[in-house]
């Protein structure tokens, strides 16, 4: 049996198959929290959350995203740089005390798209640390696992194209799903992209507007007696707004009367639409480059710039469904805004009924599907020579075989490709090339035998692999080229 | 067939050597460690291929291999599946729920019974694992469940300690009345409830949704509500929460 454990940058939540398993003080989930007391021990959760803001961590998962090994934290020995991955480990080392099915099955974890192998390994030695059963294999897409939450409860039948939005507080994913197979159970990923843009700036937007409509009725934020506070009050207004206008057209935000002269200040979801806008825009656009991306592996001979050209029309036209996921999900403008991109006929959904948990619910149930990822895939191709004394890593699994800029950019060839005089192979010797799989085995040929167990001539001018997205394989070393393919994948 | 998972320095990280010397002193040990490491089912041939990648070469391998394939067939922890051969974690190393899932599957010996008996008595009268947080559910399924019903009781009674702040809040700001009542009703509205009457709306008795103050009203009469009631909408029904109580 499987669980499943959704680390999120804000909350953190825990589900087996049948749901979410609470493990908040009066929540069901956990907030992603970590500091140190005045004694020194290191508190997580709803228990950090009255710490100082030089002794806390708020959002711990970002330091995975930008690289971060060190975090500047004020301990009782003072001011210190912190191992952010010893934080991790003990966050994680909590919750698998407050859900000990963490501890008894296989946890599929999720982590952005956007991650690439050294960012996955380390949530996965975290999670190791933390005593969990995890490997690189049970690390999911988020957007995938929230795709496949809607999947596990919409069974269907004949193929289809599944496009997932999962817009939360701070990130925006949208992936690209082919779902194929006898009972719908192999799930191809063709596009996985992520972006660091705040939905939380969605917020400051709508307190800017209820800024500008105070200013139309006279009053000016500027000229209060206490303008910072003021402006917190806003903001604060604001996030009520938002939630609000999601199930009203019209609301009163709150002030407070003896602030701001005036104890309400209506507010549309007309103008939230208009305060999304630019937000929406950018959002369209990454959906395009997802679309564009799913494109390449079965448009092979189209060069980047045939992709580039086709319009978003069509191909949104090839989606099924769109699933949505995440806390910003819910405001309505969001499935407006899809809505204009994907025609009638085709459905736009929420993966679950609660949106923040799309994601936890879905891990439990990934097991049961067959992933590929033909954007990412989950291999890595290493080379070998000299008995196994000297390899080189030739293609590190969640590497991006293509990046969306390089369709725009309208490179000439959409592929991956590592040179001998990127891996500064000899100029003689014979090496082996070796395929490791960290999820399903790899079935693939090359110059008519297998990959795996290639032999190749070294040569730091001659060699060079290419992988292609419809799954083409090519190879030149010393001697000579091959073309091989990778099974299943076209 | 192409193997995904190979037996080289990359994987295991160890000397590439070390099974190559193995299986010069002991060829059966070096096969039964192979296995171990892998954990995987090999066939005969996944066997020989692995010992050639780690060293051994091909004639000694193919020499070698029907004797150590006699003695590992026998061997208390290699289990046999069709032609492949794979190390079986010994029964007492299993959870408690893989012990059950094990017995359901049936077809073991009376020895192998007992012993995942014993695995999953002893899980029963196991004293609960120290808990850091003393809230926090137990292990078991029925913990979970516990765990998901007491989040239901709290998420109701959250969305009162909400609305009582929600009313409190606007006080403190000295908001307006009629500001006040839109708010509360679409805080309601939020929360799943539809509203049965608003105070104040002149409406004609229905005795399905109307409870009269004072004696009873006439179906059709002209009344008055004094207090709503509230329809809860759910996936599977509507529950009439309270009618709502009027006045002629």
């Amino acid at each position: 049996m499987n669980s499943g454990l959704d680390f999120g940058t804000s909350t953190t939540l825990v589900a087996s198959p049948s749901g979410i398993v609470p493990i908040g003080e009066s929540r069901a989930w956990m907030p992603s929290l970590v500091g140190y007391d005045e004694d020194g021990n290191t508190l997580v959760g709803e228990n950090a959350q009255d710490l100082t803001p030089e002794q806390l961590i708020r959002s711990i998962k970002r330091f995975i995203t930008e690289g971060k090994q060190f975090v500047q934290l004020d301990t009782p020995t003072g001011l210190r740089d912190v191992r952010v991955d010893d934080l991790i480990a003990e966050m994680l080392r909590e919750v698998a005390r407050r859900a000990p099915i963490l501890t008894s099955t296989n946890v599929m974890m999720g982590c952005p798209a956007m991650w690439d192998g050294t960012q996955r390994r380390r949530l996965v030695q975290a999670a190791s640390r933390a005593g969990l059963n995890t490997t690189l294999a049970s690390l999911v897409d988020e957007p995938v696992a929230a795709g496949i939450a809607w999947l596990a409860a919409n069974p269907g039948t004949g193929p289809v194209r599944v496009l997932v939005f999962d817009m939360g507080g701070g990130t925006l994913d949208v992936a690209v799903l082919d779902v194929t197979g006898d009972d719908h159970y192999d799930v191809a990923v063709l596009a996985a992209l992520g972006v660091a843009e705040a939905g939380n700036a969605l917020d400051e937007a709508i307190a800017e507007d209820l800024e500008f409509g105070l200013a139309a009725m006279g009053i000016d934020v500027a000229y209060l007696p206490r303008p910072r506070r003021a402006r917190a009050r806003l903001l604060y207004a604001a996030q009520e707004a938002k939630i609000a206008l999601s199930t009203e057209t019209e609301i009163d935000a709150k002030l407070p009367r003896r602030d701001f002269g005036i104890a309400s200040i209506p507010y549309s979801r007309e103008r939230l639409n208009r305060a999304f806008a630019d937000q929406m825009d950018r959002a369209e656009l990454f959906v395009a480059a997802a679309l564009r991306v799913a494109a390449v592996p079965s448009g092979s001979g189209k060069s980047a710039r045939d992709i580039a050209r086709i319009p978003v029309e069509d191909l949104a036209a090839d989606v099924d469904v769109v699933v949505l996921s995440g806390g910003m999900s819910q405001i309505p403008y969001v499935s407006e805004r899809l809505r204009e991109i994907f025609p009638a006929h085709i459905r736009i959904v929420q993966a679950t009924s609660a949106p923040e948990n799309a994601v936890a619910t879905g891990l439990p149930k990934v097991s049961a599907y067959g992933r590929t990822s033909k954007y990412r895939p989950a291999f890595d191709i290493v080379l070998e020579w000299d008995e196994g004394r000297q390899t080189r890593r030739v293609y590190e699994a969640y590497t991006p075989l293509i990046e969306p800029r390089q369709i725009l950019q309208g490179s000439a060839d959409l592929h991956f490709i590592r040179t001998g005089r990127d891996l500064s192979l000899p100029d003689s010797g014979k090496g082996t090339l070796r395929v490791i799989s960290h999820a399903l085995p790899v079935q693939a040929s090359l110059g008519g035998a297998d990959l795996d167990g290639f032999r190749v001539a070294l040569s730091q001018q001659g060699f060079a692999l290419s992988l292609y997205p419809d799954g083409r394989i090519r190879l030149t070393d010393g001697a000579a080229e091959y073309h091989g393919q990778l099974a299943g994948w076209s | 067939m192409v193997r995904a998972r190979h037996y080289s320095a990359v994987v295991t990280g160890r000397d590439p050597k070390a099974l190559a010397r193995l299986f010069d002193a002991d060829p059966e040990a070096a096969v039964l460690q192979l296995l171990q490491e892998t954990g995987e089912p090999m066939s005969a041939i996944d066997v020989k291929k692995a010992l050639q990648d780690a060293g051994v070469p091909k004639t000694d391998a193919d020499k070698a291999w029907p004797t150590v394939q006699k003695r590992i067939k026998v061997n208390e922890h290699i289990v046999t599946e069709g032609p492949r051969y794979r190390w079986n974690r010994p029964l007492t190393e299993l959870s408690p729920a893989e012990a059950l899932d094990l017995l359901v599957k049936g077809g073991l010996s009376d020895s192998e019974k007992e012993a995942l008996s014993e695995v999953i008595r002893g899980a029963l009268t196991e004293a609960p694992a120290v808990e850091s947080n003393e809230d926090s559910p137990a292990s078991d399924d029925s913990g979970e469940e516990a765990a998901r019903q007491r989040q239901e009781a709290i998420d109701a009674i959250r969305k009162l300690a909400e609305l009582a702040s929600e009313v409190e809040e606007l006080i403190g700001n000295e908001t307006d009345l009629p500001v006040m009542m839109r708010q509360v009703r679409a805080f309601v509205r939020r929360s799943g409830l539809d509203p049965v009457g608003q105070a104040g709306e002149e409406t004609r008795f229905d005795r399905k949704k109307h409870t009269p103050i004072g004696g009873q009203i006439r179906d059709g009469a002209p009344v008055i509500v004094v207090r709503p009631g509230y329809i809860w909408k759910t996936q599977d029904e509507d529950v009439l929460l309270g009618k709502a109580v009027v006045e002629d």
